[in-house]
């Protein structure tokens, strides 16, 4: 079986030494880079969040003051967002496979693409900067709320730069693919022709370039008025806090769809593969990315319900809200129709997409909850909207990055992963993940509100629960873990093909040659998921 | 060993990329200064009065010269690219070194004005601007950030082109290789916009 | 094995067929126009003290006629790609919107 990968030389062998990596202009060695940052800081990040669970398994400051309370969330939020999620999908498994599924040999501008990694590195490093001096991290949360970030003495203005510069990676990469996508489809493959990761990843794309920019200034304010103290954002002086909210959320609203999107194309992907059955509604899923992009910017505002903003703009951001479950929805019954009479075979990766779905539907609900003006108004601020977010970002993206990276793991490693120690990994993962966030929900309906590290006694049992889920859930990650870096170092060699998938990818050897392709790749006149 | 070679390879000259490319950076710097638009915008809304009376200390005359400094600066530059599409390398990069020159008369400009405001103790901090309202004092703190990220702006167009004229010298930007000057061209073009914007919203608010 | 440039051009279906040069001609007259109007809009601006609104209206018309101009011709949009033109059209139109979106909030505080 392995021999068909005997005559190319894979890209692991072309250029020995740290330098050839760290400064290697191949997607997929950037693509590794990626990888292996992002997932260190996940790691940071999930421990952190144990932390916090932690603390909060008994009423009052049993690990840590509130004030160490404050920075561990922030730090939290903004480990996960910025260095972890934003790039999770589109820089590790966008630049590792865009380029081949669209049958080229690397995206448009390679050293645009190393700059972005390194931009990542330098932003990473300032982000935890902010440990080693002066007052510790900041402790207003990863929405940096003016006034109170413009007042802390924890260390804003370092996390604020570091953010600002992280966003600037973020457009590099969102403009490399953009570029590529138009410019460098393989002759013959048409925008309809093109597989649904790569469309997911254009309208990504789209996001990043429009709306970082945008934060990007929002942040050079802060540090400008932590510097000058103008007033900018201070009510006592003439400034507006609201407008403070609008610019953030104007970026960070758009910005949860760049965490989203990735991740339904990767769902794209995996549906079809493991139902042998071409995806229902291929149209309908392409366009529907480009309108949940599209209209993404347009709902900011839903954020800001109880913020005093005027009510006929609450009404507004709340209709438009509505307007964007549409192409949500279009997607999750596409690809339950999908399965409908495919022969569907459960290995792992088709695991993590059905439950993708399942937990992508619990958030995509909720957040219709918080979306309606009259419950939102009861529920802003309280752990349900924590369980909503941390169901679409880990019950969703979280589940479809681990869901992809089992998936894609013989391409990339050339080797097969256990797939019994991976099932027991998911089942831990899925069953911690659903105790500790669907507690969350009920925790917030019943009035518990978020950022604190002390409660009413009251509600205490649903918290060791929540706390006992932590621990399954974190489990299951270091068994995830483990057996994919054993599976690494002593696994089965990989066929080209081990699923039986459709898209280019699998033509390529399994690790892929520097070049990618070594021979034509062979379009099907059917389009990209043309089951025999 | 079996070599497939890509026709459509990522390490192919792809001069509309790059143009594409451009664009597409252009985009992010117009919605960077969009975000301090909508801040302008928002806080003049709520502080007419003191936008009109603070924007009455800003020199018109001053304002009005730079902007037409600036939009034959992008003159300047369009018909350089014109003379290197059609072979005149020399013209060309005479064009390119007229545009530095605006560039520069731009800044020298911009660096009297705002000394004469400093002088006169109108900067966050000094004593004639801590007198201000409110509404006055965001005037200026946009004033003084939004035109200085614009003159940041075109140091850093000067320097691209500078870089350009260099590249010209050597060769490597030529009558039939010319994309880097475009792209010059194109980020120079934006600087002028947001100018076009900025000058009308600060200047002459009567 | 290492990855070299390629002098290749890559030509799409919908790039620009043949190269248009905007000759000096064309360029010196969009650049008197954009001069007549900055004497314009600041005409209006010295001589109508007391029509504070009118005047935001009208700059702000006259500088987006301006910048088309500039985009237009010395940006060589006109002569672009059809795609080009779309994306900047659109990202002009979503920016509008977002100023609208939140200028809507501004206007109906109570």
């Amino acid at each position: 079986m392995s021999n068909e990968n005997n005559n190319t030389i894979s890209f692991y062998e072309t250029g020995k030494g740290i330098f050839s990596w760290i400064f290697t202009l191949d997607h997929k060695r950037i693509a590794l880079l990626y990888l292996y940052s992002v997932a260190t800081f996940f790691l940071v990040g999930a421990t952190l969040g144990i932390l916090m669970r932690l603390e909060l398994l008994s009423p009052g400051s049993d690990l840590m003051h509130a004030k160490t309370y404050n920075q561990i969330f922030t730090l939290h939020g903004v480990i996960m967002i910025f260095l972890f999620i934003i790039p999770s999908i589109p820089a590790v498994f966008g630049n590792f496979f865009l380029p081949i599924m669209i049958g080229t040999d690397d995206v448009a501008f390679p050293k645009l693409n190393l700059l972005s990694w390194w931009l990542y590195i330098i932003g990473a490093m300032f982000a935890l900067s902010t440990l080693l001096f002066g007052d510790g991290p900041a402790d207003t949360g990863w929405t940096f709320y003016a006034p109170y970030s413009v007042k802390t003495g924890t260390n804003v203005s370092m996390a604020v730069l570091a953010a600002f510069i992280l966003g600037f990676s973020s457009i590099l990469t969102g403009l490399n693919f953009i570029v590529t996508i138009h410019r460098l489809r393989l002759p013959g493959m048409g925008w309809f022709q093109m597989p649904l990761f790569p469309w997911a990843l254009y309208a990504t794309s789209w996001i990043q370039v429009l709306a970082t920019p945008i934060i990007g200034i929002t942040l050079l304010m802060i540090i400008a008025e932590r510097v000058i103290g103008i007033g900018l954002f201070d009510p006592a002086l003439g400034g507006d806090p609201i407008l403070y909210q609008h610019l953030f959320w104007i970026y960070s609203h758009p910005a949860v769809y760049i965490m989203a999107l990735p991740a339904m194309g990767i769902v794209s992907e995996l549906i079809p593969t493991f139902s042998h059955r071409t995806i229902f509604g291929y149209k309908a899923i392409a366009y529907s990315s480009m309108a949940i992009a599209f209209i993404g910017y347009f709902v900011w505002g839903h954020h800001m319900f109880t913020s005093g903003m005027s009510g006929d703009a609450r009404v507004i951001f709340s209709v438009l809200t509505f307007l964007v479950a549409v192409p949500s929805a279009i997607k999750v019954f596409n690809w339950v129709a999908t399965l409908y009479k495919g022969s569907i075979e459960l290995k792992t990766p088709m695991l993590y997409a059905l439950a993708f779905i399942f937990q992508f539907l619990i958030g995509g609900l909720t957040g219709l909850v918080n979306g309606a003006l009259a419950t939102d108004i009861h529920l802003h601020d309280t752990y349900f909207v924590v369980g909503h977010f941390h169901y679409v970002m880990f019950g969703g993206t979280g589940f479809a990055f681990i869901g992809a990276l089992h998936y894609w793991f013989p391409k990339i490693y050339g080797k097969m992963y256990n797939e019994k120690i991976a099932k027991t990994g998911f089942t831990f993962l899925f069953t911690g993940f659903n105790i500790l966030y669907f507690t969350m929900l009920i925790l917030g309906i019943k009035g518990m509100p978020r950022r604190y590290y002390d409660y009413l006694p009251e509600f205490q049992p649903l918290h060791v629960i929540a706390t006992v889920g932590s621990w399954i859930l974190f489990t299951g990650l270091i068994i995830i873990i483990v057996n994919l870096i054993r599976s690494k170092r002593k696994g089965p060699a990989a066929p080209r093909n081990p699923w039986g998938g459709v898209t280019l990818e699998w033509q390529v050897p399994s690790p892929p040659p520097l070049q990618n392709f070594d021979k034509k790749p062979i379009l099907s006149k059917k389009g990209p998921y043309d089951f025999k | 060993m079996a070599e497939y070679l890509m026709v459509n390879s990522g390490h192919n000259r792809d001069d509309q990329a790059s143009k594409l490319g451009m664009w597409l950076f252009l985009f992010t710097e117009l919605l960077l200064f969009g975000g301090l638009f909508l801040v302008y915008s928002v806080y003049r809304y709520m502080n007419q009065e003191a936008f009109l009376q603070a924007s009455l200390h800003l020199n018109i005359a001053m304002g009005t010269v730079n902007t037409a400094v600036l939009l034959t600066s992008s003159l300047t530059v369009a018909m350089s690219v014109s003379a290197m599409q059609k072979g005149n390398i020399k013209v060309s990069i005479n064009l390119l070194i007229l545009t530095l020159l605006f560039a520069c008369t731009f800044l020298v400009i911009k660096y009297f004005e705002w000394s004469a405001k400093i002088g006169h103790g109108l900067f966050p901090g000094m004593e004639h601007y801590n007198m201000l309202e409110p509404g006055e004092k965001l005037f200026f703190f946009l004033y003084y950030f939004m035109t200085g990220l614009h003159g940041l702006h075109v140091i850093i167009g000067g320097i691209f082109i500078g870089i350009v004229i260099r590249k010209i010298k050597t060769g490597k930007v030529r009558p039939d290789r010319y994309i880097l000057l475009e792209n010059a061209g194109l980020y120079w073009h934006l600087v002028d916009i947001i100018w076009i914007f900025l000058f009308p919203l600060f200047y002459l608010i009567h | 094995m290492s990855k070299q440039e390629n002098e290749a051009t890559r030509v799409l279906d919908d790039d620009p067929k043949e190269q248009h040069i905007t000759s000096f001609g064309n360029l010196v007259g969009i650049w008197v126009g954009l001069l007549l109007l900055t004497v314009v809009t600041v005409l209006i601006s010295v001589l109508h003290k007391n029509f504070i609104a009118f005047s935001v209206v009208t700059a702000l018309v006259i500088a987006s006629t301006k910048a088309l101009a500039v985009i237009n011709h010395f940006m060589h949009l006109k002569y672009d790609s059809r795609v080009l033109k779309v994306m900047v059209y659109i990202v002009f139109g979503v920016f509008t919107v977002l100023i609208v979106l939140t200028a809507l909030d501004y206007f109906t505080r109570a």
